[in-house]
Parts: structure tokens; C-alpha cells; sequence
């Protein structure tokens, strides 16, 4: 056998598993949201309808409502992540034990299921037990209903999704910072530069296109968020914190109303994307800026 | 051992010309060293030889068979790497056995193969112990052995000594001439290092941008090159170039200077390139004189660059001779020692190999 | 000393949830209600612990699944995942195909996995696999895959071309150079890799839930449906999830130096 057999036959198993359980399944999502289907009234797929699926969906309220959401969720969680996580890196950025602990004990949220992480933070918040508010009671600060009123519970959530990814955006942000060369950061200081004039002039330009990743890395995934609704709040109060996912999921899977949830995740798809794609488009402009400089 | 043939092999990277057609018989046993600076095509001759990469034309042959198709594993060809690419998650013992693992010989073979290659490069006590806790010296003998220890057609060593520091490459040097004289090994040889090709090599094929310049014995090389490019690139100190005129007498007229001659016949003020090397260039006290630009001494002997007119070049001169910075000295050349290029194309004219009345020196 | 401080306010928030965690996993039921009862119970039980994992058994069984599951993924993963990202970084391929096939392994990093349960779990209904570990096993194994393959690849283009090159003069043709050398080499690599995906498969809820609804439920999937055919028993919850992130949380600080690369190294060399 040659090489480039042996090499072919390396690359088809996974290539062939990749094919069958996301491409044909995405192209099948895609298919189905052409057409009308609610598998809770028959089994097999109805009638080729068009747009339709995606238009219903769109005029959708809740629909709407979760796209707004989960846009401030994203948006919210990442700025959030990106920040308090470029502020630990700094923080952290070290190779004494005592920061190399830290940091590994950091990373804990971020290696937990969300939906473990949706139980804890329940359990933290709940109104007569949680000892957030037990703590704040005390202090004579009043008990806040965390879950259950509706602009709360999505504030709410969007800190807890940030309180979980925070850890990413650190490490990787740690390992940016660690890269920097040495020698750049004592001429700066030999130039007579102070602390901040070394973070906004030199730490921060060097670092931002691995910043700008970890934020399109961040915010895809924040739109995708579904898992900890689960556990938190369940949607509520009402319709309240409902993530596009999750209204996908609930559509879907427990309303069975198959060709509407294909229809609403092909525009989460297509959200996500495009989001990445800007990201990776802006991130490219700047570097090829600092290529220029 | 074999011998190999490169028959009008080419290669192109894109547009760009690696390797103008390249034809090369290395004889069954010869070791042959493939000469010239970075870039020149000599590292991509060897691969292509090695089978690393596939020649866009032409034909390779070992023993008269052809293998431009057969990858490299089936060539039955050693390879020594300019990094040494030992594998170093594998002791050296397994190191030099691998080549012979991978071809399932039988245990006992394998051992006594590796003991024979270890005990033969010296290095039996460093066998249990892995690459990285070894000097770059016994690396590279743990290389060596890897590619000693099977029986292949021939042995390709690209520049195996460069990362080595200056008094280990010496000693390396002999004791791999040493060896494979008496291995009787065909070998190819990759090297910049001009000293390397004219001690170890039976013949040299001198390398230049893409295109083999002359390919010869070490000797050959240095008192006949085939042109100027080879003359300049063989020797050190290097040959020095002037611009000259055939007076009507026939001597060699450059910067003011008048150098006797004898060459072919050329016509009366044709234009030539005068060569000289160094350390034919000896002072003389009633030569022509030239003024002293600036003098380097080596302890063994001295490099005095001269100047006259527009014309520079130097002389080796014995370590005693008191000579100053700015005095004017007489200089004389043996004009058997002269070498001619043609100014255009630079093709030797004449060169003291070629000229039938010099006797081999 | 404001940076120590820092650091310190920063390990209490990220810490501190787990610890209420695991504290009330062994509070007594009644000590949760009681108003101003303390932090700290003034008696521990495992009643919790015995709750959920006694009676029917079940709770066992579903962590039996979730390891059973982690392990198959990692393994099939890295079996997949290793030799493709080999054969992408040295086939070389026409049509600029090994670049085509790279993305497709990286995008399926950045489309919602929603997308693909719906008609996951048409496929599996139709194939007779629903609530089959295989089921599970497989949609994890697809997900993770493509991360095995990026850190692969970032892998083999720092390894040096000669150490291959002197495999193949020795004698190895591609397997030979994959297994005998390549493998060998980039333990660091799948190590991280293996980390990564096991982790990934021990917390992935969405897949899960949408293939298992029973026998081959893992332990999130349980957890997300605790409250509401239960009401909200909290000790249990926090036993249940205690048994969820514990033995992550150990294996993390086990694990750390392959952890540590598997998160950073696909963002850093971007």
C-alpha cells in the first residue's frame, strides 16, 4: 500500500462520522425547515412550504423576545468574560507556585457542566436558603428575587454564564501575556514607561488579536447558551430568560414542532456564524495594522 | 555499495528554478562532496536522491536501477541530517537499532549490528541513555551509527558536521574520512564548508544557483577550475580578480601591472580576467611594485592586501617578513600560476592544471 | 498586597459556590429552612448522599453511563481524531482538499449544536439507537473529534520535518512513521486532547438529553431534570450535584499540565 493510501485511509473514518452525525443531520435541519412538519401530529414530513417556517418564526414574539435575549446575554457575558478574565491574567501572570495554584484553581468553573454550574447558582441565589442573600439580608441590603423577577433573572443569568467563562478567557489570556517577550516589556520600562503607559501601549496592542479571539470564541458560545437555563430558571419567569437555544429546544423536542425549531436554529446558525465571521474579519484588519505600523 | 547516476534531473519550485538539468555518475565507492554556498541546489539534489522530494524531470539510478519512483523506503539508502533527527523518545541503543526494527530482523542480529556500530563510533557507554542527555558530538556519532548499522546502497550525509563547534568538526572530519575509507562506502556529501569537500572527497561537485559548475577531483577543482565562479568559491584566502589587456608581447597587463605569461594564444589587447591566488603571489625585490593596503596576521603566516592602480589583491607571504601598512613592495608571479577568464562569460582560458607543461604539484 | 488581595477576592468567588456545594450535600434537610441557621450545619448527614444513591439504584446507574461514555469518547475520539490530523498535515492532497477538510473539522466548533439534535434524534429513532450509549457515544465523539484534530495539527507543524524524513530513510512507510514516531512524540498533544474530550463528553448535556431519555442517561441530563420531578429537594440536589463535579474538579487538578495546553494552545497560536 502506498503512503498516500495508508495516509487516505487515516483521514476517512473520522471524516466519514463527521459527515454522518453533523453535516447530514445539519443538511436534514435545513431540509426539514423548507417544509411542514409537527411530529406530534404524523410522523412523516409534510408539504414543501418555502420561507414559510422562517417567516412564522420570525413574527414570533417569543421567538423575538429570545433573540433579544440572547443577544444581550452574549454581548453581556462576553464583555464581562473578556474584561474581568484579562484583569485575572494580569493578575495572575506569573510561574511562582503560588500563581500557578491560582490559576489552576481558577479554571474551576469553566470545567464544570453548565448545567451543574445552573444547580449551584440556584442553590447560592435561593430566596430564603441561598446565602447571597442570607449574606445581604444581614447587612441590611435586602433580599433581591436573583431568579424570579423578570429583568433581574436575566441580568442574572448573564453574570452567572460571565462567573463560569471568565476562566477561559484568563488562560488564554495568561498564555498571551506570558508569550510577550521579556525584553520588550524592561525597555519599555527603561524608556520610562509607567505601569499603565506599558498595559495601554504595549501589553495591550501585542495581546489584542488573542483578545479579539477569546471574544468571538466567547460571544458564539454565549449565543448558543441554553444549558444553564436549564437548571436556573427554566425560561422563566414567563418567557423571560429564554435563550434562543432553549426556545429551540422546548420547540423542538418537547412540542415536537420539528420544521419551526429547524427553521429558528438555522437562524441561530446563521447568527453564529456571521458573528464569527465579523470577529475574524475585524481581527484581521487589525493585525494587518499592525503589520503596516 | 552501489553506484548511482542522476541523469538530467531538474526541479521547479513554482516558477523559480531549483535545479537546471543535473547529470552525475557517482562511482561504487567514491565519495563524492557536494560543494557550494546556501541555496545552490546541493541539499536538493540529496533529497531528491534520498527520495524527500520527487525531481520534476529526469532519472535516478542505483546499481542501474531506475528508482525515480520508489519512495524512499525502498531505496535502501542512509541519511545522516544536519540536525541529527534522532528519535528522542528512544534511547540511542534503539536509536541505531530502529532502521533495523522496522525491517523485523531477528533480535540477535539486531544486538550484534548495534554493538559492532556502537564499539566502531565509540559510544557503548552512552547506549541506555537517551538523545537529549548527549553532546552534539555524540549525537552526531549516534546518527552515524543509526545509518552505519544496516547495509544501504549509499550514504547521504547533508552538512552532518555544521552544528558541530570548530575544533570537534576537525576531528570529526578525519575520523569520518577515516571511516568510510575503510568502509569503502559510496557516499554523497553535502557541505558549504570548502575545506570539508577538498580533505574527505574523491571528487567535489561544485554547486552555483541551481547548476552544477564542475564536477572533478579535489585537486582538479582548486588548479583547473571550469570557471571563474568555481575559482572564486575554491580556496582561502580566495582568489582576487583583476581586469586585464593581452599586451603585444603577450603578457597580461591589469591595474598597472604587467604579468608575464603563458597561455593560448589570444589576440593583442583582448580583454581578460587575470585570477590570483594568494599564495602565488610572492614578494619580490625587483618585481613590480604595489602599495601595502592593509596586513593580517595569522600567526602561521600573513594575508598583505595590495593595491595598484584600480587593481586589488593579496598575497601570502611568510610570517617573519616585516611589511608596513602604506610602503610600496615588489610582488612577482609565477606564470605558470596564472589564472585567464574569459571577462564575459568567465570560462577559464587558462588555469595551471590545464596547462600540459606544469607537472602535477 | 492589593494584588494578594485581588487574587484572594477572585479565588472566593470562583471557589466559593462549590463549597456551599459540598456543604450542603451534608446539611440536614431541616437545617435549611431554619432562618439565620449558620453557614456551617452544626450536624452533618449523609442522608442526602444515601437518598440518591440508594433505593432504586438508579443514580449509579447513570454515573456508570457517564463514565462509561466519557471513556468511549476520549478513546474513539483520539483513535479518529489522531491518524486524520496525521494524514491532513502530510497527504498531500489536490485541490487544496486538506485545507477544505481542516475547516470542516474546525467549524463544527462554531454552528449551535441544536442545529444538529433534532435530526440526530430523527436519525437515531429511525436507526433503533435511541437511549443507546452508542447513540451518545457517537454524537460525542463528533464534537469532539474536530478539537483533537486542531490541537494534532498545531502539534505536528511545530514537529520537526527531518525526524519523519529519518523514519522514512530508515525504512517506516506512513503507519510505520505515525506509530513508531509521530505517536510517541506527541503524547503532550493527546494528552491534552484526551483531557479535553473527556471533559467535554462528562459535562455535555444537549446531545445527551436529546438520545437518552433512560437507560443511557448521564449524570447532567439527570441533574437538569431533578427539580421538577422532585420539587426542589435542595440537600439531594447538592449530593447529586457534588457527585457531578467532584470528581471533575479532581481529575482537573490531576490533569492541570495537559489542561492547561489543551484550553490555550489552538487560541495563542491563532
Amino acid at each position: 500500500m502506498s503512503d498516500r493510501q495508508i495516509l487516505l485511509l487515516c483521514l476517512v473514518p473520522a471524516l466519514l462520522l463527521l459527515a454522518l452525525t453533523q453535516f447530514y443531520p445539519l443538511a436534514q435541519s435545513f431540509y426539514v425547515s423548507l417544509h411542514d412538519w409537527t411530529l406530534a401530529r404524523s410522523p412523516v414530513m409534510g408539504e414543501f412550504v418555502g420561507a414559510q417556517n422562517y417567516s412564522r418564526v420570525l413574527h414570533d414574539r417569543q421567538f423575538t423576545g429570545a433573540l433579544w435575549f440572547t443577544l444581550g446575554l452574549a454581548a453581556g457575558s462576553s464583555i464581562l468574560s473578556v474584561l474581568l478574565g484579562f484583569g485575572l491574567a494580569l493578575l495572575t501572570v506569573g510561574e511562582n507556585w503560588k500563581l500557578r495554584l491560582s490559576r489552576t484553581l481558577l479554571l474551576l468553573p469553566m470545567i464544570i457542566a453548565p448545567v451543574a454550574v445552573g444547580t449551584v447558582w440556584r442553590m447560592m441565589l435561593a430566596a430564603r436558603i441561598g446565602p447571597v442573600n442570607e449574606a445581604l439580608g444581614a447587612l441590611g441590603l435586602g433580599t433581591p428575587n436573583w431568579l424570579g423577577s423578570p429583568g433581574l433573572a436575566q441580568v442574572t443569568l448573564t453574570v452567572i454564564d460571565a462567573w463560569q467563562w471568565t476562566p477561559f478567557s484568563m488562560i488564554v489570556m495568561a498564555a498571551a501575556l506570558a508569550s510577550i517577550p521579556p525584553d520588550i516589556l524592561a525597555a519599555a520600562r527603561m524608556d520610562g514607561a509607567g505601569r499603565g503607559l506599558i498595559l495601554r501601549r504595549i501589553i495591550v496592542p501585542i495581546t489584542l488579536p488573542i483578545i479579539l479571539l477569546v471574544a468571538m470564541f466567547r460571544m458564539v458560545d454565549a449565543l448558543m447558551t441554553l444549558d444553564i437555563v436549564f437548571t436556573t430558571t427554566g425560561g422563566g419567569p414567563g418567557f423571560a430568560t429564554h435563550t434562543l437555544g432553549y426556545w429551540i429546544y422546548v420547540q423542538g423536542l418537547r412540542y415536537f414542532n420539528i420544521s419551526q425549531a429547524a427553521a429558528a436554529s438555522w437562524l441561530l446558525l446563521a447568527l453564529c456564524m456571521a458573528t464569527a465571521a465579523a470577529f475574524l474579519l475585524w481581527r484581521r484588519r487589525i493585525m494587518s495594522w499592525q503589520v503596516r505600523q | 555499495m552501489a553506484a548511482i547516476t542522476l541523469s538530467a534531473i531538474t526541479k521547479r519550485f513554482g516558477s523559480f528554478d531549483a535545479l537546471q538539468p543535473l547529470s552525475l555518475e557517482v562511482q561504487d565507492r567514491e565519495f563524492v562532496a557536494l560543494l557550494g554556498p546556501s541555496g545552490c541546489g546541493k541539499t536538493t539534489t540529496l533529497n531528491i536522491l534520498a527520495g524527500l522530494e520527487a525531481p520534476t524531470s529526469g532519472r535516478i539510478l542505483i546499481d542501474g536501477r531506475d528508482v525515480t519512483d520508489i519512495p524512499p523506503m525502498q531505496r535502501n539508502l542512509a541519511m545522516v541530517f544536519q540536525s541529527y533527527a534522532l528519535y528522542p523518545h528512544l534511547s540511542v541503543r534503539r536509536n541505531i537499532a530502529f532502521p533495523l526494527e522496522v525491517r523485523r530482523a531477528p533480535r540477535a542480529e539486531i544486538d550484534s549490528a548495534v554493538a559492532r556500530a556502537a564499539e566502531l563510533l565509540e559510544i557503548t557507554p552512552y547506549l541506555d541513555r537517551y538523545p537529549r542527555a548527549l553532546s552534539g558530538g555524540q549525537r552526531q556519532r549516534v546518527a552515524l551509527g543509526r545509518a552505519l548499522v544496516r547495509k544501504p546502497a549509499a550514504f547521504l550525509l547533508d552538512e552532518p558536521l555544521s552544528n558541530l563547534d570548530a575544533v570537534l568538526r576537525l576531528q570529526m572530519r578525519a575520523e569520518l574520512s577515516g571511516l568510510f575509507r575503510s568502509l569503502g562506502a559510496t557516499a554523497l556529501y553535502v557541505t558549504h564548508d570548502q575545506a570539508e569537500a577538498m580533505t574527505m572527497a574523491d571528487r567535489i561537485a561544485v554547486f552555483a544557483a541551481g547548476r552544477m559548475l564542475q564536477f572533478a577531483p579535489p585537486l582538479t577543482i582548486y588548479r583547473a577550475p571550469a570557471d571563474r565562479a568555481v575559482a572564486a568559491f575554491v580556496g582561502a584566502p580566495p582568489m582576487m580578480f583583476l581586469d586585464g589587456i593581452v599586451t603585444d608581447g603577450g603578457a597580461i597587463q591589469a591595474g598597472g601591472l604587467t604579468f608575464p605569461a603563458r597561455h593560448a594564444p589570444l589576440a593583442p589587447g583582448a580583454a581578460v580576467t587575470l585570477g590570483l591566488r594568494p599564495e602565488d603571489v610572492s614578494p619580490a625585490r625587483d618585481g613590480p611594485t604595489a602599495e601595502v593596503v592593509l596586513v593580517e596576521h595569522y600567526g602561521g603566516n600573513q594575508v598583505v592586501t595590495l593595491r595598484a592602480g584600480p587593481a586589488r589583491f593579496c598575497m601570502l607571504s611568510p610570517p617573519d617578513m616585516r611589511i608596513e601598512q602604506g610602503h610600496r613592495i615588489g610582488v612577482s608571479v609565477d606564470p605558470r600560476n596564472l589564472y585567464l577568464f574569459a571577462p564575459d562569460t568567465g570560462r577559464t582560458l587558462a588555469a595551471p592544471g590545464l596547462d600540459p607543461r606544469n607537472e602535477t604539484r | 498586597m492589593i494584588r494578594r488581595l485581588a487574587i484572594i477576592l477572585a479565588l472566593a468567588v470562583a471557589l466559593g459556590p462549590f463549597v456551599v456545594l459540598m456543604v450542603n450535600s451534608v446539611r440536614p434537610s431541616d437545617a435549611f429552612l431554619a432562618p439565620g441557621a449558620g453557614f456551617i450545619p452544626g450536624t452533618i448527614t449523609l442522608d442526602h448522599y444515601r437518598a440518591v444513591f440508594g433505593g432504586d439504584g438508579e443514580t449509579l446507574r447513570f454515573l456508570a453511563n457517564s463514565v462509561i461514555i466519557a471513556t468511549a469518547t476520549t478513546l474513539l475520539a483520539l483513535l479518529l481524531g489522531a491518524p486524520a490530523a496525521y494524514a491532513l498535515a502530510r497527504a498531500r492532497l489536490p485541490f487544496r482538499l486538506s485545507i477544505v477538510f481542516a475547516l470542516a473539522f474546525l467549524i463544527v466548533r462554531f454552528y449551535p449544536k441544536i442545529t444538529v439534535a433534532l435530526p440526530y434524534y430523527l436519525i437515531m429513532r429511525d436507526l433503533g439507537w435511541l437511549d443507546t450509549h452508542l447513540a451518545v457515544i457517537l454524537a460525542h465523539v463528533s464534537v469532539t473529534v474536530p478539537f483533537v484534530v486542531w490541537l494534532m495539527l498545531g502539534f505536528l507543524e511545530e514537529l520537526p520535518p527531518e525526524i519523519e524524513q529519518s523514519a522514512m530513510m530508515d525504512g517506516c512507510n506512513a503507519w510505520g512513521r505515525f506509530v513508531r514516531v509521530v505517536l510517541p512524540l506527541s503524547m503532550p498533544a493527546l494528552g491534552a486532547a484526551a483531557v479535553l474530550t473527556a471533559f467535554t463528553s462528562w459535562n455535555e448535556f444537549l446531545l445527551a438529553s436529546t438520545v437518552a431519555s433512560n437507560d443511557a442517561k448521564t449524570l447532567p441530563v439527570r441533574i437538569s431534570s431533578f427539580i421538577t420531578d422532585k420539587g426542589i429537594l435542595w440537600g439531594n440536589m447538592a449530593a447529586m450535584g457534588t457527585v457531578i463535579v467532584l470528581p471533575v474538579a479532581l481529575f482537573a487538578f490531576a490533569t492541570q499540565r495537559y489542561l492547561v495546553r489543551g484550553l490555550t494552545v489552538g487560541a495563542v497560536k491563532g
